[in-house]
């Protein structure tokens, strides 16, 4: 075999190892029991832009009335609560199924910030 | 420090400067594209094409180089994010494309920098692989923070 596929085979191994890494996320947190099933932040991010921004801002920096959610120390279960069935002047079921669950994780990852 | 302390110490690092992990990444995967548009300018000028910009010589080469490791730099924590706590997640087809391309792109990276070091191997490899490596990234931003900029929040 030429050298000419030294950096085909290389790069086909770093290809491997990093799908493989992927496979394991090895930082990825725990759920905390009795979380609702795990969201995706980056999709929740968006739900969370397209619904609950007018109240709490964008970014979720606060607003008015929706408190700053930034930094609040809301974990992801406690958020899909609130969602749920609702707050003072904030209606249950804005989001439903995997939209509140998308929030949630959003939420839940800038709120220990 | 347990593996739970690591993704906790990150957030907190990235989120002093950014709203959120997601928007740093963003902004990283942005930073790395801008550098690879002056990684592509730069190797089309070595290669004596764009006669507008200054003359060929050390200069270039300096910017080429320094611009490529400064690229490779940004695309860590993009890669720290994403690989290892993300992980492969194929939910729609712009994440699916993603994910492809996010695998593949440091393997590109890989065979470009022994590519630079092969001088036996013919002259268009080098141009191909560049092209291929700013190609890839370029898709990844695309599928990424662009999408995150134009559908999500443009900011910090």
């Amino acid at each position: 075999m030429g050298r000419g596929w030294r950096p085909i085979l290389v790069g086909a191994g770093v290809v491997a190892v990093v799908f493989v890494l992927a496979q394991a996320r090895p930082f990825e947190p725990e759920a905390p029991s009795g979380a609702p099933a795990a969201g995706d932040p980056v999709r929740g991010e968006f739900v969370f832009e397209q619904n609950c921004a007018v109240c709490h801002g964008s970014g979720a920096i606060g607003g008015s009335p929706g408190p700053r959610l930034v930094g609040s120390g809301l974990d992801a279960a406690a958020v899909a609560a609130v969602v749920e069935q609702g707050r003072g002047v904030m209606p249950a079921g804005i989001v439903s199924g995997s939209d509140r669950d998308d929030v949630a994780a959003y939420v839940a990852s800038i709120a220990s910030g | 420090m347990t593996l739970a302390d690591v993704n906790e110490t990150y957030t907190d690092l990235v989120t002093t400067v950014f709203s959120s992990t997601i928007a740093a990444k963003a902004w990283f995967a942005t930073a790395a594209v801008a550098l690879a548009v002056v990684q592509v300018t730069t190797a089309a000028r070595i290669y004596g094409r764009l006669d507008f910009l200054p003359e060929r010589g050390a200069a270039i080469a300096t910017i080429h180089r320094w611009s490529g490791r400064l690229a490779f730099v940004c695309t860590l924590p993009v890669f720290f994010h994403c690989v290892t706590i993300l992980g492969w997640q194929t939910p729609n087809t712009r994440v699916a494309v993603h994910a492809v391309l996010g695998t593949l792109v440091y393997g590109v990276f890989a065979a470009k920098v022994l590519v630079v070091r092969d001088r036996a191997l013919p002259g268009w490899a080098l141009p191909a692989a560049g092209l291929t490596l700013a190609s890839t990234l370029g898709l990844l931003w695309a599928t990424s923070a662009l999408w995150y900029f134009v559908n999500v929040r443009f900011g910090f």
